[in-house]
This record gives C-alpha cells, structure tokens and sequence, in this order.
C-alpha cells in the first residue's frame, strides 16, 4: 500500500516535469495545404486530427456498419495526400477531403461487388458485407437498411446516402460527387425509386419502418 | 406503408444509430500513429513503383546479381565508420557549433543531422553497432536510417534511443528543457527524470524540463535498444515485459493481451504510465475482454487521477458502459465526467452526443431535454443535432 502511494506521487510528479502531447501544425488550411504538398513532418498528423471524424462519418454513412470502415478512412487520407497538388482552393479542403472519402468508398464498394461475383462460385471466400455483431435492435434495423443499399448501383447509392443519411443539400451532394446537379438529381431520382421497391420486398425491414419502435423513437411516444 | 416513408426522417434515424457506432478511439495516440506509419510506409516505395516495368523487365535480374555481390563485399570488408560536417571529414569528440548557418553531418550507414543555426554538438561515439552524439544547445533534425544498429542522443541528462525514424530534438542548456518532435517510427527516452523508458511513437510531441541538481545524483541507465523491448532497462524491484506495446502497435491485439496477460497484468497495472493503461484498454477491448478493458480505464483513472488520458478513459468507459453492458445510466455519468474534466476536449463532441443517447435511454427525459438544448447551443450543425432537437422538443416541462 506504501508502494502504492509512493508511486502515485511519482507518476503524478511526472507530468509536472515531462508531457507527452500530439504533434501540432500551427496554421489555418492555407498553410495547411502548403505543409502536405511540402510533405512537411506533422501535417499529415494535423490533417488526421483536423478532419478525422469528419471522414470517418462520410464513410460510415456511405458504407454501413462494416469493419473495413476504419482501413478506408485511412485509405482516404492517404489518397487526399497523394492528390493534394490538385487541390486548388485550401478554403474548399473539407469538401475536398469528402469528395475523396465518397471516391474511395466508391472504389471499394464497386471492389468487392466484382468479388462478390468473381467468388459466385466459391461463395464462402468472401463474406456478407454487414458482417458486425448485432447487438441490438437499433444495429439490426440499420443492417437491414443497408443491406437494401447494397442493392442499389453504386452511384444511385451514395447519391441517396448523401441526400437523406448525411443530409447534404443537392448542391453539396453534387459536389461531393463530382457531378453536376442534374445528374445528382437523377441519380437521387432512381435511388429513392430503387430504394422504395427494395424496401417493400423486405418484409423485416418493413416491419421495422412500420413500427417504428427499433430506431429509437417511436417506441417511446 | 413503405412507399409512404419519410426518407429524410428515415436517413436521420439511421445517421442516429451509426454515430452511435463512431469510435471514439480512432482519435487517440495510437491510431494515429498507425496512420502516419502507414503513409510514411506508403510514400516511400513511390519512385520505385514508378519503373516498375523497367525492373520487371530488365533490371531485376542484374540488380539482385550486384546487390548480392555488393553485400558480400559490404560484409567482408573492413569499414571504420565515419562522418563528415558540412561535407568535411568530422572528428570525434570536437565540439561543432552551426553558428549563424545551419550545418549538414553525414554518417557513413546514411544516418543525417540537420543542426540549425546557435546550436552546438559533438560526436562522441560512432561505432560498428552505435553512434551516440550529444546535443549541448539549439534543435537537430535527425534522419536514421533502419539498419540494426543503434543511435543515441544525449541532452542534458537524458537519452533518446532510436534504430530508424526521423525527428527533431531541441534542447535548451539554460532551462534545461528537452524537446523532441517524433515524425516517423518510435522512440525511446531514457534519464535519472522517468522510473523508466519513455516510448514516443509517430506524431508525439515531448517537452520535458529535467533538473540537473536534483537529478545528478541518480545514475543515468543504460540506454535501451528498440528492437529489443524486452532488454529495456527494468526497474529494480520488478520485470515487466513490454511486448504487447509492440504487437498492439501493429494491429496485433489478441497476440497483444496475450503477452500482457503472460507478462503479468497486475505489474503492468502497477507500472505501466497513463498511456500505456489506455492503450492497454483499448487493446483489450478490441480482443474481446471487456472485463479487462474496464479495469485498465478504473486503474488509470485512480493512477493518473488529474491526466488528460484519464479524461480519455472515462470517454472509454462509458463506450464500454452504453455498447456492451447497455448500462445507460452508469454511461451518462461516464460521459459527463469525461465533459467535466475535458470540456473543449477532441472528444468533446462525441461525449456529448453519447451522453444525450445514454440519457434518453435512461429514462431521463427531463435531463435529456436540457442536455439536447445545451448541445445545440454548443454544436447547432452538429451530427447529433437531430436528436437533440427532438428531445429539447420532447421536454416535459416545455408542454
């Protein structure tokens, strides 16, 4: 107990004297923007706390619950550092790194769909996408809806994703995606239609929506 | 019907539930040295890939003839290690002051230090195995190459141990501070100032004031090799092995709570700092032992009472709480602590999104109502503004 105390005291007294703190990049996006073109030691660090969760919940949100969320968010800060030369206006670089995070998660939803039909035959290689434990009602109701998302085309998909689940405006959503506002408003158009009939041939799902109770809400009012 | 939805409420509902899911971890120390490894690990190979073709088709042959030659010879032959300063043979032992300019010294193994300007140096030891220099004053870049040998920089009374990584060391003889920006790789601290070695990994920055009067008295240890944890210089009373540092690093968790378990749990929880405990945590909780995650964020949290990492382990333990025991009022008071203790803090937002969902869980809806309320004055375009508006809306005593 002695002992204890005694290192209590230490460990506090250490900080006292010694910090350990996350290396910082003093400057706004501007200079930011300079230091990673400049591959400048700390900026990608300060990229990554700057706009870590930002991208971890444009990739969430366009993928699902899914494990591999964690490896495109890193996947997505490597691509933005390799094309930040392109990246004109340091004043667009969060809608910037958006737009990577939604390309990449493109990339790799259109990955594995080829697998998922190269392995038709071997179908055990390569397993369902929402694979996390359920672990309650809340997560089931958001596998189901994902798992209607995967029935989308990709671009219909995101589109939607960004739309209603992210909640972008359409000019927003456009820039996202690259595109122009017509096409984003087409892309929507289908995936709301494809949405809805998917959803209807889901009974679970359906029962879900109708309830209402196992998102949160209508369980209680 | 279906048809009929609502898909703006829809998507709300499921932007809800996946933030719910967001991982407060992902902003801590050691995810994002696993990021900043893995960029350094991928910008490195990049001129090699661009001749891919060329080496696929002509040069891979010949080069693996002459490297293997040349590796044999580099084996073989007797090479005395040397260095120049400024592109001039260097001597051992001479003091180097950069003066007004910056000054370049170039190891034979390619190790480099950039010394900036008024700073001062010397070379005191550049053998086979290890070079060790000693930093008198100013900030030294330093560029070390891996090449399973050992470097060392001595400031002041303490050590920084490195096999290959870059960073910056900044020592100041007036006030006696220390400190080091550590850009790629790890590495150790060592010093009468820390009970034992100081581990810093990609994107830490140190900063440490050691007092010379009361610390000459104590002998420094001796400096620690970094590929070896195991040999790190032990406290007296007590081995640790510190293993699981390196497997948890690299991704290896399960292997990681092994060798914490094998190593002993109860000495780590007595020894291990106020990092080491959260890393330990988030290990265990990655491997499945919840039981064990939970003890580690309460020991740090008793250890480390007033740290910022003990903030951290509150955030943590009201995850644990709210996903894996869906004990939602012990997750409120969890998340409010974390708020308490870090208010401005990077998990700031997330806690308290989490504490509106624990509450409204809980069952305290007039509590919940008020928080919703202070949320949105606090983040009205924030990601769990939704939910606060419905529950500040919701509020019993507004009807």
């Amino acid at each position: 107990m002695q002992r204890n105390n005694n290192e209590d005291r230490q460990a506090d007294a250490l900080p006292a004297v010694g910090s350990v703190a996350p290396l910082t990049f003093q400057g706004d996006n501007d200079a930011l923007v300079r230091a990673l073109r400049n591959r400048h030691p700390g900026a990608a660090a300060a990229l990554w706390d700057r706009y870590g969760a930002m991208v971890y919940r444009t990739v969430s949100r366009t993928l699902g619950p899914d494990p591999e969320v964690p490896d495109l968010v890193q996947e997505t800060f490597i691509r933005a550092i390799d094309a930040v030369r392109g990246l004109n206006d340091s004043e667009r670089l969060s809608a910037w790194l958006c737009s990577v995070a939604v390309f990449t998660t493109r990339a790799f939803i259109r990955r594995r769909a080829r697998r998922r039909w190269l392995s038709h035959f071997g179908p055990d290689e390569v397993g369902p996408t929402h694979q996390r434990a359920v672990a309650d009602e809340a997560r089931e109701a958001l596998r189901l809806f994902y798992g209607v998302m995967d029935t989308l085309p990709t671009d219909e998909r995101i589109a939607f994703v960004l739309r209603f689940v992210d909640g972008m405006s359409l000019i927003d959503g456009a820039a996202a995606c690259n595109t122009s506002l017509a096409t984003f408003k087409r892309r929507l158009s289908r995936g709301e239609k494809r949405f809805l009939v998917e959803a209807e041939l889901q009974p679970s799902l359906r029962e879900l929506l109708d309830e209402g109770t196992r998102w949160g809400r209508g369980g209680r009012t | 019907m279906t048809p009929n939805l609502d898909l703006k409420a829809l998507g709300e509902r499921a932007r809800d539930a996946l933030d719910a899911e967001f991982p407060g971890e992902l902003l801590t120390r050691q995810n994002r040295a696993q990021f900043i490894n893995a960029l350094h690990a991928h910008l490195a190979p990049s001129a090699i890939r661009r001749t891919a073709w060329f080496r696929r088709t002509f040069a891979i042959p010949t080069f693996v003839a002459v490297a293997v030659a040349a590796a044999a010879v580099f084996y073989f032959w007797p090479v005395e290690p040397s260095f120049t300063v400024a592109g001039m043979p260097g001597k051992i032992g001479h003091t180097l002051d950069s003066g007004q300019n910056a000054v370049a010294v170039d190891f034979s193994g390619g190790n480099r230090v950039e010394l900036s300007p008024q700073a001062r140096m010397s070379v005191v030891e550049n053998a086979a195995r290890s070079t060790r220099v000693r930093l008198d004053r100013g900030r030294a870049l330093l560029s070390i190459v891996k090449q399973g040998r050992t470097f060392a920089v001595q400031a002041g009374q303490s050590t920084v141990t490195v096999t290959g990584t870059r960073f910056n060391v900044d020592f100041d003889d007036k006030t006696q501070r220390l400190q080091v920006a550590l850009f790629e790789g790890s590495v150790y601290i060592t010093g009468p100032c820390f009970p034992k070695p100081h581990r810093m990994v990609a994107g830490d920055h140190f900063s440490q004031v050691c007092n010379p009067g009361v610390a000459a008295a104590i002998p420094a240890p001796a400096p620690a090799p970094v590929s070896a944890p195991n040999a790190m210089t032990p406290e007296p009373h007590e081995v640790v092995n510190d293993n699981w540092r390196a497997l948890a690093d690299a991704g290896r968790y399960r292997e990681a709570l092994h060798a914490a378990q094998s190593a002993g749990i109860s000495a780590i929880f007595r020894q291990a700092t106020a990092d080491e405990l959260l890393a330990l945590g988030d290990t265990a909780r990655i491997a499945g032992n919840a039981v064990l995650a939970k003890r580690a964020w309460q020991t740090l949290q008793q250890r480390f009472a007033r740290s910022p990492q003990a903030a951290v382990a509150a955030f943590s333990l009201g995850r644990l709480s709210f996903d894996g025991e869906h004990d939602y009022a012990q997750a409120a008071g969890h998340f409010s602590r974390y708020l308490a203790r870090a208010p401005s803090g990077p998990l700031a937002g997330d806690a308290w999104g989490r504490l509106l969902q624990a509450r409204e869980r809980a069952g305290l809806a007039d509590v919940a109502a008020r928080d919703g309320l202070a949320y949105l004055e606090r983040f009205p375009g924030g990601p769990f503004a939704g939910l606060a508006r419905r529950l500040a809306e919701s509020d019993p005593q507004r009807r």
